[in-house]
């Protein structure tokens, strides 16, 4: 049974250690700042250098440095792996299952993938490359020595092939998505999707790939509120990114390894997205705060909609397994099937030998 | 005449007495797991308090045996672990996932003897048992081996109990707790040849 406090511990940990880091990061880093006046004075910076601009209709964030967005994600992982450290989830070497291949190499491709695809964001042809080969790789790899790659090549490359294009499809959307956003929807939105993830993996049946998702979902609000509150330099789009690659990852591991459905999986994997419909011109003229309050709404509604179909599954099928009994609606009376019982019982006892 | 002074008779014993001790050389007989008169079945403590049984329901495997020469008998046995059978089709669902079996990433569970030496009533067997990506080596007593005829083909039986801990097998430890660490396992098996 899952031990409500540890994975308590596990989640103050990772959100602490990240805006602990955030913190550290502002004060002695090269200070905090307001993004947009960060990025006029960089790109100030590389005109005055003679560096090529990217095209007028481009945003303000191709122009923010790599560092930004590396200092980003590194904090995330120092959470992340804080938390892990306080659930004992440690990989085991040689890595024997997908959730060691995950924490080993799995993650260093997720956060050098990143940090590449930041690089080459005026490089649309060459960053989707990267990412199918990337995203190829990172399935192989989680799949490493499975039964899934003993199957035919055909059959291995239509499932190794459709996830790269789900992952691909679902980050470059959320990278446009991150750029029209207020900067912490989508990474919040993402945290709420792991979480949610880690709870249904858990369901399902597989506690340790659910509990798994918890670290980062928490790593990913400290760092979140952490650069609200300090108003740091740290850019949130790779922590968005990689926050994508994370959950990608442990619903793979879920569906594949664990009891997750496909439906379930694909709706999770998709989640993050549905605030997009906000982006619809029925709510321009909304103000900033309301937009993103009502695109948090819909992806947390979306959510709790399918924590509500993976509950019922759970209470029909694990439930029983934990000796958890369902209450009875029948009142202090007993029913007349309990009675029949207990009389036959009491008739039985009192029967010589019987 | 002294027959054994003909060269043609001599050949023909000496040729004789060549195929009777080449035949009785290979006195090995290989034996496949027969699966319907066979059982893989284990049981676990639950909460300390009861036993949860179950069984493997796919299984495979042969033995080699040498009456004359015992050591050089072998034992192979593979079973299936998404075979898993305890009644209830959500525990073995539950089963099957990486916090205990992990069937996806260890789809077997097997046994392969290396040393084979004959005690009163059977085998002493050991060997490597690898479950889980993990291998140890065990050694199993295999009481039986007696031979019946049964539908034109030959039948031999053997039964074993072990006793084996998951912690020994890299399972999780976590979810060694509800579930007892240690399994008894119980092996009831035929095989035949023709």
């Amino acid at each position: 049974m899952p031990d409500v406090l540890v994975y308590g511990a596990a989640i103050f940990l990772a959100a602490g250690t990240s805006a602990l880091f955030v913190a550290l990061i502002s004060c002695f880093g090269s200070g905090s700042g307001d993004a947009a006046q960060r990025n006029r004075s960089v790109s100030y910076e590389l005109s005055e250098r003679g560096t090529h601009t990217s095209d007028s209709g481009s945003d303000e964030s191709d122009l923010v440095p790599l560092r930004s967005q590396g200092l980003g994600i590194g904090v995330v992982l120092v959470g992340g792996l804080a938390g892990h450290a306080a659930l004992g989830l440690w990989p085991r070497w040689p890595p024997a299952g997908a959730l060691d291949r995950f924490l080993i190499l799995g993650l260093a491709a997720a956060v050098c993938l990143e940090l590449a695809v930041t690089r080459l964001k005026n490089r649309p042809g060459l960053r989707i490359a990267l990412e199918v080969v990337g995203a190829l790789l990172l399935c192989e790899w989680l799949l490493h020595r499975s039964v899934y790659l003993q199957n035919s090549l055909s059959e291995q490359a239509i499932l190794l092939g459709t996830s790269a294009v789900v992952l691909v499809l679902v980050h470059e959307t959320s990278i446009r998505l991150a750029a029209r956003a207020e900067p912490g929807s989508l990474p919040l939105a993402i945290a709420a999707t792991l979480a949610a993830s880690g709870a249904l993996i858990m369901m399902a049946g597989y506690l340790k790939g659910g509990a798994a998702a918890l670290p980062w979902a928490a790593a990913i609000v400290g760092t979140v509120l952490g650069v609200s509150v300090t108003r740091s330099r740290i850019d949130l789009q790779g922590v968005a990114g990689l926050g994508i690659f994370i959950l990608f990852s442990l619903l793979f591991i879920g569906l594949y390894f664990g009891r997750l459905t496909m439906v379930l999986t694909l709706v999770l994997m998709f989640a993050p997205l549905s605030g997009w419909i906000i982006e619809h011109r029925a709510f321009a003229s909304w103000s900033g705060w309301r937009k993103e309050l009502l695109r948090f709404s819909l992806v947390v509604a979306t959510l709790l909609a399918i924590l509500t179909i993976g509950k019922g599954k759970f209470d029909r099928e694990m439930r029983p397994l934990l000796g958890v009994r369902h209450t009875s609606s029948v009142g202090p009376r007993q029913s007349a099937c309990d009675t029949t019982i207990e009389s036959h019982c009491s008739r039985s006892l009192s029967v010589p030998g019987g | 005449m002294h027959l054994s002074a003909q060269p043609g008779v001599r050949w023909f014993v000496f040729v004789s007495l060549l195929c009777a001790g080449y035949g009785s050389a290979s006195a090995a007989d290989e034996y496949a797991y027969d699966p319907v008169h066979s059982s893989v079945s284990f049981k676990a403590r639950h909460q300390n308090i009861s036993w949860i049984h179950g069984r493997f329901n796919q299984v495979e495997g042969k033995f080699i045996l040498d009456r004359q020469d015992p050591t050089k008998s072998s034992f192979q046995l593979t079973i299936k672990a998404d075979s898993i059978d305890t009644a209830n089709t959500a525990r073995d669902e539950h089963l099957r996932q990486p916090d205990y079996f992990d069937t996806k990433q260890f789809p077997t569970i097997e046994f392969k003897s290396t040393s084979v030496k004959a005690i009163e009533g059977g085998y002493e067997v050991t060997g490597d048992f690898t479950m889980h990506g993990t291998t140890n080596k065990i050694t199993l007593i295999l009481m039986g081996g007696k031979e019946a005829t049964f539908m034109g083909s030959k039948h031999v039986g053997f039964s074993t109990e072990l006793k084996l801990k998951r912690s020994d097998y890299n399972f999780d430890k976590s979810a060694i707790g509800p579930i007892g660490d240690e399994a008894i396992i119980l092996i009831d098996c035929e095989g035949m040849r023709k």
